[in-house]
């Protein structure tokens, strides 16, 4: 398909990108300008993007593993949407690894007010996986009320294979 | 740009200043500098035989090579794996990424006592690397004891000019 005959912005969304997607750009070679195509494995680095919703019910709990992978957790952020009824509870957010002898420990911490909140969250130390390579999440809340508000996670992360 | 799918020109397998994309934002089509873009995660890795993970506080390992004048690097994770041993290390196992010429001031520590387990890089303070050092892997307090395993280490990290 020839790309100046359509407008990028009539073509159908893509939804999450994948690393082995093709982009075009051009390249300044000896003074003129070239095209060239990359994918975004090898421009941007191996980095994925996963994301999760808590509801923000109780024994909330979300495993994340791709079998023959180790899932490295770079960076992890969450969005926090307040509900109509604030409970003002603590709430915890639990990461720990997937499989037996499983050890973790809580990764963020929020108060379940009328205000959207960004909340960084951040791995326990020493974070281990163990048989399954994989991580879990859980939703822990410090009270006895479903909290009112909602959390978006995003997690940004690398495979890596076993060796 | 040229009438022919993006498959039919030819492969940039790099990164190289002065890139531009077309994007269309809203109605109107334009060019985006590749260093409006995030910056490319790199991968480096190194495989430590276990006499020098023995001697990895006197003599840490050099994980990524030195960053070119007026660069610097940030860590953002790694991981640890054991081979070929039977033994798990004893004593100083919390293993630190450091910016070479500053080896007390631990960035990411990751623990080797478990030679079972897949230990992950975590970061437990600020992590500043000096401008165009190298990042070395070493551990706390004093060599390790008693373990025989080999160890791979992975880092992947960005560069960034300043």
């Amino acid at each position: 398909m020839p790309l100046p005959a359509i407008s990028i912005s009539d073509l159908s969304d893509a939804g999450p990108y994948d690393p082995k997607d093709k982009l075009q750009l051009q390249r300044n070679v000896l003074g003129s300008w070239q095209d060239f195509h990359t994918n975004i494995e090898t421009y941007f680095g191996p980095v994925l993007t996963a994301t999760f919703a808590w509801d923000g019910s109780f024994g909330w709990s979300e495993n994340f593993e791709e079998l023959g992978y180790i899932i490295v957790p770079l960076e992890m952020l969450a969005l926090f949407t307040p509900g109509g009824s604030p409970t003002n509870q603590i709430a915890q957010i639990g990461m720990a690894d997937v499989g037996p002898g499983a050890t973790g420990g809580f990764i963020a911490e929020f108060v379940d007010t009328n205000e959207a909140q960004a909340v960084s969250l951040y791995p326990p130390a020493p974070y281990l996986c163990t048989t399954r390579y994989g991580l879990q999440l859980s939703g822990n809340i410090i009270g006895i009320d479903p909290l009112s508000g909602t959390l978006q996670i995003t997690i940004y992360y690398v495979k890596a294979i076993p060796i | 740009m040229a009438n022919r799918s993006i498959h039919q020109q030819p492969f940039a397998s790099n990164r190289v200043a002065g890139d531009v994309f077309m994007i269309d934002r809203s109605t109107n089509t334009l060019k985006l500098d590749e260093s409006a873009l995030p910056p490319t995660l790199l991968t480096a890795q190194v495989v430590i035989a276990s006499a020098d993970v023995l001697t990895m506080f006197t003599t840490p390992i050099q994980v990524i090579p030195a960053a070119d004048a007026g660069t610097v690097y940030f860590v953002r994770g790694g991981i640890i794996e054991f081979a070929n041993g039977s033994a798990n290390y004893a004593t100083n196992t919390n293993a630190m990424l450091v910016s070479t010429t500053t080896p007390t001031a631990p960035a990411f520590l990751a623990s080797i006592a478990s030679r079972t387990v897949v230990p992950l890089f975590s970061q437990t303070g600020t992590a500043s690397v000096v401008a165009g050092d190298s990042v070395s892997i070493t551990v706390q307090t004093g060599n390790p004891t008693a373990g025989d395993s080999d160890l791979t280490v992975t880092v992947w990290y960005y560069i960034q000019a300043i």
